[in-house]
């Protein structure tokens, strides 16, 4: 009894070839030799998987937390806190006139680095730093809702087009194709021109709708190589549904793959508000976004480069991290597609 | 062959006639009338608004207009302006030469640079030199244009004084001014291209070293270099000229942001100019124009392919 259950340990070490051996086995007794039914891959838990990452995999992931959080902050301040927790008004003008004291302010614009204003101000005197943070919530949003769509539509189409395959499949492709033909960033402005009023719902949903033909493209690869394999093969051969293969063989396969490539695919985004709101498209004023404070600080580069610098410095940071960690899950997703 | 290539071209007109027609369904469902643009909302003569709306042909049905819309369109007419009544086709051929010249220059420099860094990579795979080139291929593909644009910018028109910040020379101006003011902008589109190609032939290459007939070239003791350059090279010019192709026809429409930072009379300045002025038929046109190149480009490239790489045809 006791070989039996070194040998299923064996097994999972050969299954996962990641598996720490200290950790605990996920294998209940078994009183005879039979199908060994607990095993299976054990699943890392997120500490662990952060554990495993290069240090700079590691650096990128705590920006990413930071730059959630910042957004998350700026939020909590604006619509919870009135403007109550430690951090500047994004949009106070601090040498404007201020009603409540009479006077005018005494802080130059485009001042450089302080205690009060780590960051320095713009030309228009308000505190970069908190422009910043206020920034970061815009690219988190758009980010965030284009990979939902991308994950939630995207992913779904692409799995039901490459297992389903026939006409469903050409049609839909087809389709894709359509909007795939048009260079991304002409079609994007194309249609941010139709609408008068740009807010944040409207930017993020339009580019969150022209990014679901890529997301479908990646899972429709994935799912088609899935749709062979043997456990598929398996499910059809002891009659089970199609959709209930679709939900629980080929969905949960593809979605570790296109979680990487949602990664990167943020990246994208990430890149393409910046550009809409460097171009005064995205956004309305004065909220602001990092593209937009790069566009309104770039006319005075010759009296103050630091304020494009920041804000540039900290999208093409988010942009970075964002690559690493969907390149470091790309690799780890491929590496355990190869050892399956 | 016959057949691959009926089969491209079929495809080619099913692309063409979808993405043309999407791109006016696009502005002609468009709320708001485009009478009240060219007249304004003031009090108005009835009669003049019938007679444009029957110059315009608005009051004929959704297909029919798209029908004539596509035929002017391969006629080369792309309507007027509503707002500076110029012909659109017009602002496009003065606009197109300048966007070209842009992008061929920051493909040719993005080709210079990235065939001897991609090369390196792969001979010295895995050592220090190929981990300094991509990380640098890294943190290239992670820069966006607009940010390296104003770097340089800031580098070479501010602090050294070297090139003008703005502004655009045509070619017929004189070939050294034009080539000051098209350097920086050439160079900040360059960037992101010079890590995708270096990218691409590294990978290339490293599985052609592998091939017996460079163990053979080896045995016979030619150079490394004569390895490198000419024999292990040349199958990866076919992947090359894809995605060279394929960045040309993007670059079209990726020049927009770099020609408003640098105030460059391209197709993409204009574009945004026509955004910023709601001069719909000139998005409408630039779209069309933009899109359409795309897609040829792809599809020569396609053809291209199919013509060159036997393996291609015979499927």
């Amino acid at each position: 009894m006791a070989a039996n259950e070194t040998d299923i340990e064996r097994l999972i070490d050969v299954h996962d070839a990641t598996a720490t051996i200290a950790g605990s086995v996920l294998v209940e007794p078994v009183s005879s030799f039979t199908v060994p039914q607990g095993v299976k891959a054990k699943r890392k838990t997120p500490w662990g998987i952060f554990r495993e990452m290069p240090a700079l995999v590691k650096a990128s992931v705590l920006w990413l937390l930071f730059i959630l959080f910042s957004s998350i902050y700026a939020q909590l301040d604006i619509r919870v806190f009135n403007g109550a927790l430690p951090l500047g008004d994004p949009n106070l003008q601090l040498n404007g006139f201020n009603p409540e004291t009479g006077e005018f302010g005494t802080n130059v614009r485009l001042e450089g680095s302080s205690w009060q204003h780590p960051l320095g101000t713009d030309a228009l005197a308000r505190d970069t730093l908190s422009r910043a943070i206020h920034g970061s919530y815009v690219s988190v949003t758009v980010a965030v809702v284009s990979v939902m769509c991308g994950v939630i539509i995207g992913g779904l189409l692409g799995s039901i087009a490459g297992y389903v395959r026939g006409k469903t499949e050409t049609g839909l492709m087809a389709m894709l194709d359509v909007v795939l033909a048009f260079p991304a960033l002409v079609l994007l402005l194309a249609l941010i021109s139709i609408f008068e009023v740009r807010s944040l719902f409207v930017i993020s949903l339009v580019i969150g709708v022209l990014s679901i033909p890529a997301y479908t493209r990646v899972s429709r690869a994935n799912s088609l190589a899935i749709s062979n394999r043997e456990f598929v093969v398996a499910a059809q051969a002891i009659g089970t549904k199609r959709w209930t293969i679709l939900r629980r063989e080929i969905i949960p396969n593809v979605l570790p793959t296109l979680l990487a490539y949602a990664m990167v695919a943020a990246a994208a985004v990430v890149v393409v508000e910046g550009t809409l709101s460097f171009l005064g498209l995205s956004v309305q004023l004065p909220q602001s976004t990092w593209g937009n404070m790069i566009n309104q600080a770039r006319g005075d580069i010759r009296i103050n480069f630091s304020q494009v610098l920041y804000p540039a410095l900290i999208l093409t940071l988010t942009v970075l991290a964002l690559n690493q960690v969907g390149d470091f899950f790309q690799r780890r997703s491929s590496f355990r597609g190869s050892s399956l | 062959m016959i057949k691959t290539i009926a089969f491209i071209l079929l495809r080619l007109i099913a692309t063409l006639l979808a993405v043309t027609f999407l791109t006016f369904a696009m502005v002609a469902l468009l709320p708001g009338d485009p009478v009240d643009t060219i007249l304004g909302t003031a009090t108005r003569d009835p009669a003049v608004e019938a007679q444009i709306r029957e110059e315009l042909n608005l009051d004929d049905p959704f297909l029919v207009r798209y029908g004539n819309w596509l035929g002017d369109a391969v006629t080369g007419d792309l309507g007027r302006s509503y707002i500076t009544s110029q012909p659109v086709a017009d602002t496009i051929s003065q606009r197109l030469p300048v966007t070209f010249q842009l992008a061929f220059m920051s493909i040719f420099m993005s080709v210079l640079v990235a065939i001897p860094i991609g090369v390196m990579g792969a001979y010295k795979q895995s050592k220090w030199q190929d981990t300094a080139s991509s990380a640098a291929v890294q943190v290239a593909l992670s820069i966006p244009n607009f940010i390296f644009g104003i770097f340089l910018i800031w580098l070479f028109a501010v602090q050294l004084g070297w090139l003008p910040a703005s502004n655009w020379n045509r070619f017929s101006d004189g070939v050294v001014d034009n080539m000051r003011t098209a350097l920086l902008p050439a160079l900040a589109l360059a960037l992101a291209q010079m890590a995708v190609f270096s990218r691409l032939i590294r990978s290339d290459m490293i599985s052609t070293l592998q091939e017996n007939y460079i163990l053979s070239a080896r045995a016979k003791g030619m150079s490394d270099r004569y390895i490198l350059f000419r024999h292990a090279l040349r199958p990866s010019s076919l992947s090359l000229m894809t995605i060279v192709g394929i960045s040309f026809g993007a670059l079209l429409g990726g020049t927009v942001v770099i020609e408003t930072l640098f105030a460059i009379p391209g197709l993409g300045f204009s574009l945004i100019n026509a955004i910023n002025g709601r001069d719909i038929l000139l998005i409408q046109g630039i779209t069309v124009f933009i899109a359409v190149m795309f897609v040829v480009i792809n599809t020569i490239v396609d053809l291209l392919y199919a013509v060159l790489d036997p393996r291609i045809r015979r499927k």
